[in-house]
C-alpha cells in the first residue's frame, strides 16, 4: 500500500472509515500523525478525536499557551470560573502570532435575564485583544461560569486573494446562579490579517477583563481536536 | 462525550457550490460538523448568504422547517418565528466578499440528532451555532443560533437513516478554502 506520509487524499466517502485493511480511506485527509495520536490507534479503544494540549489551574488574571502544537484541525478552550463576586463580565484573546495584529473584531450576541443585546468590537488597534465575553457583576459566590471558544482550522497556512482567509472562532458562554441572575452569549471573534498573516495560530493569550485575580477552583484547558 | 473523526470536506482547487459528506457511519447516536467557510457572492449584508443543509440530496419541497435568533453587525435582530415546508434547512450564513474580498469566513457549529433512521425518536432535529465578525460596520457580522428538522419518512416518521449530508451555498459558492470536518458522537 503506497501514500503520502503527511498527508492523504480527501475524500467524501467514509463508508470503509476505521478499516484497517484500507487505513489511509478510513482516514480522509487527516495527517497520518493522528492515526497514532488517540485516534485510530489510541489506546482504550474511544477513538476520541478530542485531547488535551495544556490545563492551567493559575488564578492570574492572563495565561498564555506557547507552542501550540500545529498537529489538529481545531483548537478548543474551556474556562470554568466557580462563584466570586468579582467582576467576570468580560474577558479577552489576544497575542495570536505575537504580537496581535490590528483591525480585528468580535460580535457577541448576549442575553441577561430577559435582555437580550448586542456587544461589537472593530477594527481594533495594534496589540489590541479581541473580546470574547460579555456578563456582568455582582454574582454571589454560589455562581458559576463555563466558556467555551473553538478555532476552527487554526493550523491552515496563510495565503493571498481568495483562496486565504484569516484565523476565526466561534465562543459560547453561561453565567448565573440556581436563585439569582443568569447570562448567556454567543460569540463572532475573526482576526483581520489586512495588515500581516493571521495563520497559522502558534501562540494563545486569554485575559480575564478588569485584571483581578480568578478564584481558586479556575480551571482554564486547551484541546486539540483531530 | 466521545468525539470521533469520520471525514472533512473543502472546495480544494476551485469555487464550489455543494460540499456533500457521502456513506456516513450508522454507527453513532448523533453527529456534529465544525467548519469555516464563505461565499463568493458579492452580499449587501451578512444574512443574505444562506448555509442550506440538504438532507441525504433531498431537495423535495415540504421536507424542512427552521428557525432562528440573531443579531447582524448593528442590533440584535427581531425573532423570526420559523420558515415551513422549507427544500433545505437554513443553518448559517456568511459574509460574502464585500468585505475585503472573502478574507472574513464564518465559523459553524452543526450537532444532527437522530440520523440513524429509528422512529422511535421522530424525525431529524439539527442545532446550529453561525457566527462571523467583520470589521466592516454595514451589516457583515452575525451571530446566530439555528434549529430545524427534516422529515426523513417512508412510512413513519423518522425511519429514513441519514447516510450523507449536503452543504449548500445558497447564493454563489464556496469560496475555496472553506473546509468542514464531520464527527460522531457518543
Amino acid at each position: 500500500m503506497s501514500f503520502r506520509q503527511d498527508r492523504t487524499n480527501p475524500s467524501t466517502a467514509v463508508s470503509n472509515w476505521h478499516g484497517r485493511s484500507e487505513t489511509p480511506k478510513g482516514w480522509p485527509s487527516t495527517r497520518v500523525s493522528t492515526w497514532m495520536n488517540g485516534g485510530l490507534f489510541g489506546a482504550g479503544g474511544s477513538g476520541s478525536s478530542i485531547e488535551i494540549i495544556e490545563t492551567s489551574t493559575a488564578t492570574t488574571a492572563a495565561v498564555t499557551f506557547t507552542s501550540i502544537p500545529q498537529t489538529y484541525r481545531h483548537l478548543w478552550f474551556v474556562w470554568i470560573i466557580p462563584g466570586d463576586s468579582h467582576n467576570w463580565g468580560n474577558f479577552y484573546s489576544y497575542a495570536l502570532n505575537n504580537p496581535v495584529l490590528a483591525g480585528g473584531a468580535s460580535t457577541i450576541f448576549n442575553q441577561i435575564d430577559d435582555a437580550r443585546a448586542l456587544t461589537t468590537n472593530g477594527p481594533q488597534p495594534a496589540n489590541y485583544g479581541l473580546k470574547m465575553a460579555v456578563g456582568d457583576d455582582s454574582v454571589s459566590a454560589t455562581s458559576v461560569q463555563v466558556h467555551d471558544f473553538t478555532w476552527m482550522y487554526y493550523s491552515d497556512s496563510p495565503g493571498s486573494g481568495t483562496t486565504s482567509r484569516w484565523s476565526s472562532a466561534l465562543g459560547s458562554g453561561f453565567a448565573g446562579n440556581p436563585t439569582t441572575q443568569m447570562s448567556q452569549y454567543l460569540t463572532g471573534w475573526n482576526e483581520d490579517g489586512g495588515s500581516g498573516a493571521s495563520l497559522p495560530i502558534t501562540q494563545l493569550t486569554v485575559n480575564f477583563g478588569d485584571g483581578v485575580a480568578l478564584p481558586s477552583g479556575t480551571v482554564r484547558t486547551l484541546y486539540g481536536i483531530n | 462525550m466521545a468525539l470521533t473523526f469520520i471525514a472533512e470536506i473543502s472546495a480544494n482547487d476551485t469555487d464550489t457550490e455543494n460540499l456533500v459528506f457521502t456513506g456516513i457511519p450508522q454507527t453513532y447516536t448523533s453527529l456534529r460538523i465544525m467548519g469555516i467557510g464563505n461565499t463568493s457572492y458579492a452580499l449587501s449584508q451578512g444574512f443574505n448568504g444562506v448555509f442550506a443543509l440538504q438532507f441525504n440530496e433531498d431537495t423535495a419541497a415540504l421536507k424542512n422547517a427552521y428557525m432562528r435568533q440573531a443579531t447582524n453587525n448593528s442590533s440584535v435582530l427581531s425573532n423570526n418565528p420559523g420558515t415551513f415546508n422549507a427544500s433545505y434547512g437554513e443553518c448559517g450564513s456568511m459574509s460574502g466578499t464585500t468585505p475585503d474580498s472573502g478574507y472574513y469566513p464564518a465559523t459553524y457549529i452543526i450537532d444532527i440528532y437522530n440520523y440513524l433512521g429509528d422512529s422511535t425518536y421522530g424525525n431529524v432535529q439539527y442545532f446550529s451555532r453561525s457566527v462571523s465578525a467583520t470589521s466592516h460596520s454595514s451589516f457583515y457580522g452575525h451571530t446566530a443560533y439555528f434549529a430545524g428538522t427534516y422529515k426523513n419518512q417512508s412510512s413513519a416518521p423518522g425511519d429514513t437513516p441519514i447516510t450523507s449530508l449536503q452543504l449548500k451555498s445558497g447564493f454563489g459558492n464556496w469560496l475555496r478554502y472553506s473546509k468542514f470536518s464531520l464527527y460522531g458522537r457518543d
